[in-house]
């Protein structure tokens, strides 16, 4: 069950992972904004979820509306990372690193504050998804349906996204604009467009990590810090840029957490920042660079 | 003898930027490298000034063997370069960009506590360095207030300032306005010849290097096409019909 | 001739800065005499966040490091005060405190410096992050010690060669700390203003601007964003510890990255490109912090606000409003001209 649980919360870091590295590798901007995201899909799914099954007529068709919340998250999500995109992001794309932090860390805290408006402070419960899905019996062991769910939609993506930006004629799009910008606007590719289009892939991807994972964790203000910080460092351990690097580092990262959580409980609020030290200290080019050689 | 490249080869996958590559540079000369794009020309800079290892050969400067020596030991051992796309100091002056060389080359950048300013014979020597280069007029300046063909000349007086015996320069022209090409190419001649450097300058206009430098190499796909004085070397039919579509 | 010329020019400069700042030290001193206690509390804060700023700006604004977790350094200060007043009251004097709260937080920049700053920039910030909190994390874990979120209590310290017997924490701080504070922040003032002025500083400078042709013109990249650290973190350290006298209490909340947070803003507010943007930048906000309860309710999103702006548009922020508003007074012909270049080569790139 350790391993599971490791796996999930891989997924979803793989998942936001995904979209920091789509959008440093297209725009070259360290998005941290990509927090925002998640907890936007968290919340949105999750208030969805709880208000309409808190009507008695619709309680029949809890299943549907679990997955119309979760759909729901990805889809405002995305809209709102496009708005941004259009109005803010644009600016950002070609001012030094530190201005990058702090301009996407300035939209963080907005967005942090704009959801205690409109949310308050309180959690935000949707267990449903989770509960209805119930679990898988293997010898005696037990497996939450829903959790393999996780699983399998990121893998999924995982895959989907890889095939777009390898296989596609848009995703050589995305790859030219990536090597450089100034050629490919000599190419006649709107990069302009390409940027947009990737800021709005990449929250898409955010939305969904957070909305799926709000069954399981409910929502939450700050909810957004610790999977940022990891997914970061999954982003990184895997060479920014690199998406099987991101699988592995997602993996390692998300089975770490997992075993020592199970070992040490009392140290999780520390365990987070802990293993990010580790990683940063011991190798700061990334786990992939020394296996792949 | 300044400079001594032995059979110098650097590979990348099955490109071969720099293909045994010989040759030497003696002091005070100023030696233009031309060819094609792609001959190899900024990997030999590289090469050169650190920035690159080879995969095999040798370079010797002042009898020394620096084939493997980092950048900053060749910057001790005298030799400098500046860039092609211009890579200044942005957010301060144009004298403390020179000054700022000033300070790092001579060991003096670890003082913390007395003010630059009061460092007087820095700032002289700051001041005679961009009278050189014709800036002096413009040194409380921003860099983003120069223009393009001042902010080349500002890139290399700052390899300059670091007092250098052989300075390394990529396609300092570029980029430039036709008509102040020769105006700067006098500057930038006049300030090597001031201090008796020796120079490697990597040019893409033939018109420029036939006017200014002592020889020339031309590269060709990674190796020597031709080697000697420009007149001679650029009647060469071979040559010509290398570098036929580049200039004039 | 020359030589002598520009040395005068130099020390004539100088004493104008020197003049200012006198102006400003007498303002200071006279003012526990025109206004009520209240406001020197408020005002003996803002010193203490104007050293904060100040350090965490010679590595932000000078050397270009952003780091989110600086509050960490601040905690090393407070809590070096706090504990030894709990612990070890026998030495617990103002000199003795404020000194090893200056030696811990240098030392733990010292050690956490050589590992930060081993990662490129971006990893960095985050790895400082994760820092603070590991370190919040263990003040609120080690209860028994640091009585965790219920935090430690700051009592007045003795002084060695003075005595003050029986006043309360506020008379304290108006009659003596306060001037305390001014000859503290004055010096280390002067420090910074000398450190990034010299060669060392302007290194930094090149540091920040083009570190690639900073190595190649000769300066030791990795070791001065090194020194840069260790002197920004022992700033901190030392605004921290001073800080709990004032504040009579430290909790792990100045570990917190929301602290840090606060460290960044209030560095950006007054302008992070201009010298003395990072104290105006404290000032207000402690004046903002402490003066409209009202609105700290949605603060991180009037932070986040400000940090977002400042970062895209007006990187000299407000005291880079008033250096222009200053400027306005100098011959506006020759400003114009060069804003024309500017804008004419921004728009050729």
């Amino acid at each position: 069950m350790i391993i599971i649980n490791g796996l999930y919360y891989a997924s979803i870091l793989y998942l936001l992972s995904l979209g920091l590295n789509l959008i440093f590798g297209v725009s070259k901007l360290i998005n941290l904004t990509q927090g925002s995201f998640y907890s936007l899909g968290a919340y949105i799914t999750a208030w969805f979820i709880s208000t309409m099954l808190s009507f008695y007529i619709l309680k029949g068709n809890a299943l549907l509306i679990s997955f119309s919340g979760i759909l729901l998250g990805v889809i405002i999500t995305g809209l709102i990372g496009l708005l941004i995109e259009k109005t803010v992001i644009k600016y950002i794309y070609n001012i030094s690193l530190e201005r990058q932090l702090l301009a996407t860390y300035g939209l963080l805290l907005i967005f942090m504050d704009l959801e205690r408006m409109i949310w308050g402070g309180n959690i935000i419960s949707a267990p449903q998804p989770l509960r209805l899905l119930g679990e898988l019996s293997i010898d005696g062991y037990h497996y939450s349906i829903y959790y393999l769910l996780i699983i399998i939609t990121a893998f999924s993506i995982g895959i989907a996204v890889q095939f777009l930006i390898y296989k596609t004629d848009l995703g050589i799009l995305f790859r030219v604009v990536s090597y450089d910008r100034e050629i490919a606007s000599g190419l006649g590719i709107s990069v302009k467009k390409i940027s947009t289009l990737t800021f709005f892939i990449s929250a898409l991807l955010g939305g969904l990590a957070g909305s799926l994972m709000v069954p399981i964790t409910s929502a939450s203000l700050g909810m957004e810090l610790d999977p940022l910080i990891l997914s970061f460092m999954v982003a990184v351990a895997g060479g920014l840029g690199n998406f099987w690097g991101s699988l592995i580092a997602s993996i390692i990262i998300g089975e770490t957490r997992s075993i020592m959580i199970a070992i040490f409980p009392e140290i999780e609020l520390a365990l987070i920042y802990l293993i990010v030290f580790i990683i940063l200290a011991t190798k700061p080019e990334g786990i992939l660079e020394r296996k792949g050689g | 003898m300044i400079l001594k490249v032995y059979n110098l080869k650097k590979y990348f996958k099955e490109v071969r930027a720099v293909d045994n590559v010989s040759f030497t540079i003696d002091s005070n000369e100023v030696v233009g490298i031309v060819g094609p794009n792609g001959a190899g020309k900024t990997t030999l800079i590289n090469l050169i000034s650190g920035f690159l290892l080879p995969d095999d050969g040798r370079i010797e400067y002042l009898g020394h063997d620096i084939t493997y020596l980092p950048p900053h030991i060749r910057l001790k051992m005298g030799i400098a370069r500046s860039f092609q796309i211009v890579n200044l100091f942005e957010r301060i002056s144009v004298i403390d960009n020179v000054i700022i060389s000033i300070f790092s080359s001579r060991g003096m950048t670890r003082n913390m506590l007395k003010p630059a300013d009061f460092y007087t014979h820095v700032k002289e020597e700051a001041i005679k360095i961009l009278e050189i280069f014709g800036l002096s007029h413009k040194k409380d300046y921003m860099p983003d207030e120069l223009s393009e063909g001042e902010r080349k000349l500002l890139d290399i007086a700052i390899a300059y300032a670091t007092n250098p015996r052989l300075i390394l320069m990529d396609e300092p022209t570029s980029g430039v306005a036709t008509k102040d090409k020769f105006r700067i190419m006098d500057i930038i001649i006049n300030a090597i010849r001031a201090n008796k450097l020796s120079a490697v300058i990597v040019e893409h206009d033939l018109d420029i290097i036939s006017s200014y430098v002592d020889s020339v190499l031309v590269l060709n796909e990674g190796r020597i096409l031709a080697r000697g004085k420009p007149n001679e070397v650029l009647e060469d039919p071979l040559v010509k019909k290398t570098l036929f579509g580049i200039s004039r | 001739m020359r030589l002598y010329i520009n040395y005068i020019y130099e020390l004539k400069k100088l004493t104008k800065i020197l003049m200012t700042l006198i102006i400003f030290i007498f303002i200071l001193l006279i003012l526990p005499h025109i206004l009520p206690s209240y406001y020197i509390i408020f005002i003996s804060y803002a010193l203490s966040f104007a050293i904060a700023s100040l350090g965490f700006n010679l590595l932000l604004g000078y050397t270009g490091l952003l780091s989110f977790g600086h509050a960490v350094f601040f905690a090393i200060g407070a809590y070096s005060v706090a504990l030894i007043a709990r612990y070890l009251p026998n030495i617990y004097y103002f000199e003795i405190v404020i000194l090893i709260a200056l030696i811990s937080s240098a030392l733990f920049a010292a050690l956490i410096g050589i590992i930060a700053l081993r990662v490129s920039e971006a990893y960095f910030a985050i790895l400082m992050l994760a820092v603070s909190m590991i370190i919040y994390s263990l003040i609120l874990k080690f209860y028994t010690i640091t009585r965790g979120s219920d935090g430690l209590p700051v009592p007045i310290p003795k002084f060695i060669g003075l005595t003050i017997h029986g006043i309360s924490q506020d008379v304290f701080i108006v009659k003596y700390y306060y001037y305390i504070l001014i000859s503290i922040f004055i010096v280390s003032l002067i420090i910074m203003y000398l450190i990034v002025s010299s060669p060392f500083g302007k290194a930094l400078q090149a540091i920040r601007d083009n570190p690639n042709r900073a190595y190649l013109i000769g300066i030791n990249v990795k070791l001065y964003k090194y020194y840069s650290f260790v002197i920004s973190g022992t700033y901190v350290g030392l605004a921290g510890s001073l800080w709990s006298i004032v504040n009579m209490y430290t909790s792990p909340e100045v570990a917190h990255w929301s602290f840090s947070s606060d460290i960044v803003y209030m560095t950006l507010l007054g302008g992070y490109t201009i010298f003395l943007g990072p104290v105006l930048g404290a000032i207000i906000y402690t004046l903002i912090k402490l003066y409209t309860v009202i609105f700290t309710q949605y603060w991180l999103l009037a932070s986040g606000i400000i940090i977002l702006i400042i970062s895209l548009l007006f990187p000299e922020g407000l005291g880079g409003a008033f250096l222009r508003a200053y400027k306005f007074l100098a011959p506006l012909t020759i400003k114009r001209e060069r804003k024309e270049i500017r804008e004419k080569n921004r728009r050729l790139r």
